[in-house]
């Protein structure tokens, strides 16, 4: 089993600046990649592909396994009887990603998004509203990623109310008596970006309905494919919460299943910062070199999380760009980026779906 | 007929069934020939369709005298004509194919109706429009009774059943997944299928061997469909070739790929970097020549362009058949032409740099010189479709 050093943890979320941050990730994410080159086959088959030795090697040197590998493969770096959770990504489109944690692998990730979170929202427990259906977290099975958001989020807050029924259509009297009751104190509102559009704001606006929050924090996620179909921006999607809601502040989060505990949280200046257990890499599409900042490129994340699964460096098919490092206006350490979509996809046309 | 009209609520009939697809008709009769040659005129007349390679390829393949080249084919064969009726099913990946097939047939004297997906690409729906207008002339009138296009979602089985049931033969195109849904469909139908198949190039170039005319024929093989067509080119095998020359055939195809016009995009060249480590991860793919070396990086695709290659030390049939096309060459050196990944499943060899028909001992369909990878055949993955459809 993979052992972390337990001061790790206990870093402060965004104040440790570049050197002492990379050096810290340098050593821990080699080590990661030499224990999935012991464990994990498939993964010992990448990188003897070329021969590649991970040992002592910058992060940046590391090699990033394609998001699409956990789709097309089971890749686990513990044995089956050691398997405590799977996770599925809620992937509509496709086939789902196979995550596999061991219970130290699962704890640790409850853990680090617990300090990830309360340097955002305080230790102070918020009464929390759900945006979405009670139903999605009852749904039977392997557990989807929206679920285990869902669950993963209530532990920071109390008196949980979820704004949508079984059929995912605004409950207007339990939103109304939520409002009712704590308008007038902190609370937490939570959701998937495109369920907060179009289940939650655009309900409210349609049954004419607007609240007087006082000090509410949205914390949204899933990303904005359509969100930009529907042609709505960041800028425009703040707007009309604050709108209905009142003194609402609004923060993005980018993540994924295979990486879950080190998210990105949107600051107040409309960037996402990296945490100080994960960083983000931005590469060139066409021979994945390293890009410069702000040019933007392919997204990958790099998380010392992982120890289950060989996803401590892992290229995604989102584009971003890199805005600096340890300079943000907003004063938290770590690199901080935007996130731009993914690469938009050419028509799947292979000769193995003809009859689809 | 009637029967077909009754499917009109879970089908979109493009071209729709006429009340006279029951009389017995002639193969190769001069008005058939005449109606299919005159399809071929029609696209030829049409200065904006030049854009359009693969369709003007298709024109061209349905020339008069490539049809009295391929009816010569046919003056041994007395056996009875028992197929009338021919029900194709298109793939979505090879946008002209489905044209091949049908044109073929009617030309085989019989009645067609052609099954397309809702997912077929931009020249799909150009040549439905292009038949939908050529019907409508003179010469095309005749083909009205003869060729019907249907679009319909795989989910409804019945529709798939019920145009079974009125065929005499199924003909399904690829891949493997759709041909089994559609076999377990009606199953006592008679039927041609063409499942996976992977393709290659072999060439052998030396100092004197002209890079430019060998980089324009391998594009053309390896850039339409977005290299996804069965027929494809999935690997080059260099054959006694030197790296040097290697690398400046890269560097030419280099300088041709932007005179050229094709559909690779960024998410092709994303796909190649991802399919790549899938084959190294579940193949075990190696690169060649490549020892532990600390130093050495994580192995990676060398972008040429809208393009991507890879030198490794052994291709297998595997790694050809988990190859997903969008771009990315897979490179051996051989020395010997039988070192070449041989198996069932693979289809086209192409050949560049040898003074004659090169033979090779391993299981293959099919050898034409490079260039001409997707040029039709008559005889299409070891199937006779004249026999087939007679």
């Amino acid at each position: 089993m993979f052992s972390y050093p337990p001061e790790l943890f206990e870093l402060p979320v965004y104040g440790v600046g570049r050197a002492d941050k990379q050096a810290m990730l340098d050593k821990t994410l080699s080590e990661l990649s030499e224990f999935h080159y012991a464990h994990c086959q498939a993964y010992k088959n990448l990188l003897d592909c070329n021969g590649f030795n991970p040992c002592h090697q910058a992060a940046d040197a590391q090699q990033p396994v394609a998001t699409k590998l956990f789709k097309d493969m089971a890749l686990a770096s513990v044995p089956d009887d050691e398997v405590f959770r799977q996770m599925r990504s809620s992937g509509t489109t496709g086939q789902a990603s196979k995550i596999v944690l061991d219970a130290d692998s699962a704890k640790r990730q409850s853990k680090v998004l617990v300090k990830i979170l309360q340097a955002w929202l305080g230790k102070q427990r918020r009464p929390m509203l759900l945006i979405d259906s009670p139903a999605t977290v009852k749904a039977a099975g392997a557990m989807t990623a929206r679920a285990a958001g869902l669950q993963g989020l209530s532990f920071f807050g109390r008196d949980h109310c979820y704004a949508l029924d079984e059929n995912m259509q605004l409950d207007i009297p339990k939103v109304r008596a939520f409002f009712e009751r704590y308008s007038q104190q902190p609370v937490l509102i939570f959701g998937f970006t495109f369920i907060v559009w179009q289940q939650f704001i655009q309900a409210l606006k349609h049954s004419n309905l607007a609240f007087n929050c006082v000090d509410a924090i949205l914390l949204h996620g899933g990303g904005w494919k359509k969100m930009q179909q529907q042609a709505v921006t960041d800028s425009l999607f703040k707007q009309s919460i604050k709108e209905r809601l009142g003194n609402v502040s609004v923060h993005d989060y980018y993540g994924m299943v295979e990486q879950t505990g080190t998210i990105y949280v949107q600051c107040e200046h409309g960037y996402l910062h990296t945490p100080v257990w994960s960083d983000v890499l931005i590469r060139r599409p066409e021979d994945l070199s390293i890009a410069d900042n702000g040019e933007s490129g392919l997204i990958q994340v790099n998380s010392i999380l992982p120890s289950s699964y060989p996803g401590h460096c892992l290229l995604t098919e989102d584009l971003g760009i890199i805005q600096g490092e340890d300079d943000c206006k907003c004063g938290r350490l770590g690199k901080y980026f935007n996130v731009l979509g993914r690469v938009p996809k050419a028509e799947v046309k292979g000769c193995s779906d003809t009859f689809a | 007929m009637i029967h077909l009209h009754s499917l009109s609520q879970l089908v979109k009939w493009h071209i729709s069934p006429t009340e006279c697809m029951d009389s017995a008709l002639v193969p190769f009769t001069r008005n058939l020939c005449e109606a299919v040659t005159g399809f071929s005129d029609f696209i030829f007349k049409r200065n904006e369709l030049r854009q359009y390679p693969e369709v003007i390829a298709l024109a061209f393949w349905f020339r008069a005298a490539n049809l009295k080249h391929i009816r010569k084919r046919l003056t041994d064969d007395e056996s009875p004509k028992t197929i009338h009726r021919v029900f194709h099913i298109a793939p979505a990946n090879v946008d002209t194919v489905f044209v091949y097939s049908l044109l073929l047939s009617v030309l085989s004297g019989n009645y067609n109706i052609v099954r397309i997906s809702e997912r077929s690409g931009e020249i799909t729906w150009l040549l439905v429009d292009i038949f939908k207008q050529y019907l409508n002339t003179q010469q095309g009138k005749l083909l009205q009774a003869l060729v019907c296009i249907v679009e319909y979602p795989a989910k409804h089985q019945t529709v798939t059943e019920q145009l079974s049931n009125w065929c005499d033969l199924r003909v399904v195109w690829g891949g493997d997944d759709a041909i089994r849904a559609i076999s377990a469909i009606a199953p006592h139908t008679q039927q041609v299928s063409f499942p996976n198949r992977y393709s290659l190039a072999v060439i052998n170039a030396n100092e004197q061997t002209d890079l430019a005319l060998l980089s324009r024929a391998f594009l053309t093989d390896v850039l339409p469909f977005n290299q996804q067509a069965c027929s494809s080119p999935k690997a080059i095998y260099w054959l006694n070739t030197e790296r040097d020359v290697q690398d400046r055939f890269w560097k030419i195809v280099l300088s041709q790929l932007p005179t050229i016009n094709h559909n690779l995009s960024v998410s092709n060249k994303v796909e190649q970097h991802i399919n790549f480590q899938y084959l190294a991860a579940s193949q075990g793919l190696k690169m060649a020549g490549k020892s532990q070396s600390k130093n050495g990086s994580f192995a990676r695709v060398v972008s040429v362009g809208a393009l991507g290659h890879c030198k490794v030390s052994e291709i297998t049939p595997a790694i050809l058949e988990a190859h997903s096309g969008n771009g990315l060459i897979i490179e051996q050196d051989i020395r010997n032409i039988n070192d070449i990944a041989c198996s069932t499943t693979l289809q086209t060899v192409s050949y560049f740099g040898f003074d004659d028909k090169i033979t090779l001992e391993g299981v293959h369909k099919r050898m034409v010189p490079l260039g001409k990878s997707l040029n039709f055949d008559v005889v299409w993955d070891g199937i006779d479709l004249l026999q087939a459809f007679n």
